[in-house]
C-alpha cells in the first residue's frame, strides 16, 4: 500500500502535467488498487477478521486491470513508426490462445475456491488486460515465432500441470504441485529477467513497458493459484512488479 | 408519518417549475439535480428489493449492495447524456456535479426522515461527508467518461473501469461509516481528503494551456 501511495503521489505530482493518456490510466489503475487494498484492510480491522463475501475487493481489482489494459491500448496508438501498421492491428491467434488459457485458469480457480461470480468477473477483466498484452507484445515483435511456439507450449505443459492436481491424490498430486510451481516461477524469474534486459541493457523502454505489465499480470496468476509461504512469496513478486511497470510508463511516456 | 417520497415532491416541484424560466447551464443544472434526486429514490427502491431477495438485514445492504447500485445507477444518465449530445467537457463536469448533489440532498433527507434525534453536530458533519463524496465519485466518474470517450477502442473497459474505482471508494466510505468509533471519523475524513485531490487534479488537467491535449476535441 506504500508503494502505490508513493507511486500515485509521484504520477499525480509529475506526470499528469504531461497530459498522456497512458500515464492517466496507469494512475487512475493504481488509485483503484489501493481503494481495494484499503478496503480489504479496512474491512478485516472493522468487521474483526471476518473476510467479505463477493465485495468490492473483486470490483476494485477488476477495474484495475481494464484500466491498466486502456493504458496499455492507449500507449502509442498513433504512432507508426515502432515497427507495426497499426496499433489497432489484431494478431489473432496469440489473442485466441491467450483467452483459451485464461478461460482455463479461471476453470481452475472457480474448481478449487468454489466462488463462481468473483472468479468470472476478475477473469473476465484479466483476460481482457492479458489480450491486450499479448496482443500488443506480438505486433510490436517483441519474440520470435519460435519463441512464441515455446511459450504456447510450456503454458499448454502448465495448465496440463494445473488439472492433474484436481484429479490426482498422493504423490503424484505432490509431484505435480512442484511441477506447476516450478513453471510457474520460472516464467516469472524469465520473464524478470526479460524486463531488465529491455530496460537496462537494450534499452527498449516500449518493449520493457508490455514486458512489465506482463511480469505483473504473469505474478497475479501465481497468487491466485498458490497457497501458504508461496502465497506470500507470489505477493511479494506482485509487488515488485509494480516497479518496473511504474519506472517504464514514467520513462516512455512522460518524456 | 413523513414519506420520502412527499419529501422528493415538495423538494422537485419547484425545482421543475423554474426549467420553463431558465435556459443554458441553469437549466441543465436543475435537471440533472431533479434527476440526482429521483436516482437516489430509485436505487433505495432497488436496494431494499436486493436487501428482501438476499434475506440479509439493512446493514449488509448498507455496506455491500448500495454503493454496486447507486455508482452504477449515478452513472446511466452521464453516459446517455455523453452518448446522445456529445457535451463539452465543462458541461459534463457542471452535469454529474448536479447529479451528485441532488442524489446527496435527497439521502440526507432520507437520512433526516430515519434518525429523528440527530444533532446538529452530526447532521453537519454526515451532510458534508455525503455531500462530498458523491462529488467526488462523479467527478472520478466524469472524469474517466471523458478521457475514454476520446479512446473508442477501449470505451467499454475503460467506462466499467472508472465505474469499478467509483463503487470501491462509496463502498470504501460505507464500510467505514457503518461501524461506530474512529472508523467513522476516518470515513468522514476520507472523502474531503479525496475530494482535495480531485479538485488539484481538476485545476491540473484543466490548466491554461491551449495546448491542452485533453481537452481538445476529436473531431
Amino acid at each position: 500500500m506504500l508503494l502505490l501511495i508513493w507511486f500515485i503521489f509521484r504520477m499525480f505530482t509529475e506526470d499528469l502535467g504531461t497530459r498522456s493518456m497512458t500515464a492517466v490510466f496507469f494512475t487512475f489503475g493504481l488509485a483503484a488498487y489501493l481503494a481495494a487494498d484499503m478496503y480489504w484492510l479496512a474491512h478485516l480491522i472493522v468487521k474483526e477478521g471476518m473476510t467479505p463475501d463477493f465485495s468490492t475487493v473483486e470490483i476494485g481489482i477488476a477495474g484495475l486491470f481494464l484500466l491498466w489494459g486502456a493504458a496499455v491500448s492507449a500507449y502509442r496508438r498513433d504512432d507508426y513508426h515502432s515497427g507495426y501498421t497499426s496499433a489497432y492491428a489484431v494478431s489473432a491467434l496469440p489473442v485466441a490462445l491467450t483467452v483459451i488459457f485464461v478461460m482455463a485458469i479461471t476453470a481452475f480457480w472457480i474448481a478449487w475456491t468454489g466462488g463462481w461470480v468473483k472468479d468470472i468477473i476478475t477473469g473476465i477483466a484479466m483476460g481482457y488486460l492479458s489480450c491486450v498484452l499479448s496482443n500488443r507484445l506480438h505486433i510490436s515483435k517483441m519474440f520470435s515465432k519460435k519463441e512464441w511456439i515455446l511459450a504456447g507450449v510450456y503454458c499448454g505443459f502448465l495448465l496440463g500441470f494445473e488439472a492433474g492436481t484436481l484429479l490426482t491424490h498422493g504423490v503424484s498430486l505432490m509431484i505435480l504441485h512442484i511441477l506447476r510451481y516450478i513453471c510457474w516461477f520460472g516464467g516469472s524469474l524469465f520473464l524478470g529477467c526479460k524486463i531488465r534486459d529491455k530496460l537496462l541493457r537494450e534499452k527498449n523502454p516500449e518493449q520493457g513497458l508490455y514486458l512489465s505489465f506482463a511480469g505483473f499480470v504473469w505474478n497475479v496468476y501465481i497468487l491466485y493459484l498458490s497457497t501458504g509461504i508461496l502465497y506470500q512469496i507470489a505477493n511479494v513478486l506482485v509487488t515488485l512488479s509494480i516497479i518496473p511497470m511504474y519506472l517504464t510508463v514514467r520513462k516512455e511516456v512522460c518524456r | 408519518m413523513i414519506h420520502s417520497e412527499s419529501i422528493l415532491i415538495c423538494i422537485a416541484v419547484p425545482i421543475l417549475i423554474t426549467l420553463f424560466f431558465t435556459k443554458g447551464a441553469s437549466r441543465r443544472y436543475a435537471l440533472f439535480f431533479i434527476m440526482g434526486m429521483g436516482l437516489c429514490l430509485l436505487t433505495a427502491y432497488i436496494s431494499g428489493f436486493i436487501d428482501q431477495l438476499c434475506g440479509k438485514d439493512n446493514e449488509w445492504t448498507v455496506v455491500y449492495v448500495s454503493p454496486v447500485v447507486e455508482e452504477s445507477m449515478k452513472m446511466l444518465p452521464l453516459l446517455f447524456y455523453m452518448i446522445l449530445t456529445d457535451p463539452d467537457d465543462s458541461n459534463m463536469f457542471s452535469s454529474g456535479v448536479a447529479l451528485a448533489a441532488g442524489f446527496a440532498t435527497f439521502e440526507n433527507c432520507c437520512f433526516l426522515l430515519a434518525s429523528e434525534t440527530a444533532g446538529l453536530t452530526v447532521i453537519l458533519v454526515r451532510g458534508m461527508a455525503v455531500g462530498v463524496m458523491h462529488v467526488v465519485s462523479i467527478m472520478v466518474l466524469c472524469l474517466g467518461l471523458i478521457l475514454i470517450r476520446k479512446l473508442l477502442p477501449v470505451s467499454v473497459p475503460g467506462i466499467v473501469g472508472a465505474l469499478s474505482f467509483s463503487m470501491t471508494f462509496h463502498s470504501l466510505y460505507n464500510l467505514l461509516v457503518s461501524v461506530p468509533g474512529i472508523s467513522t471519523y476516518i470515513g468522514y475524513v476520507l472523502p474531503i481528503v479525496m475530494g482535495i485531490f480531485v479538485w488539484i487534479l481538476f485545476q491540473r488537467m484543466v490548466g491554461t494551456s491551449k495546448q491542452d491535449v485533453l481537452w481538445q476535441r476529436e473531431r
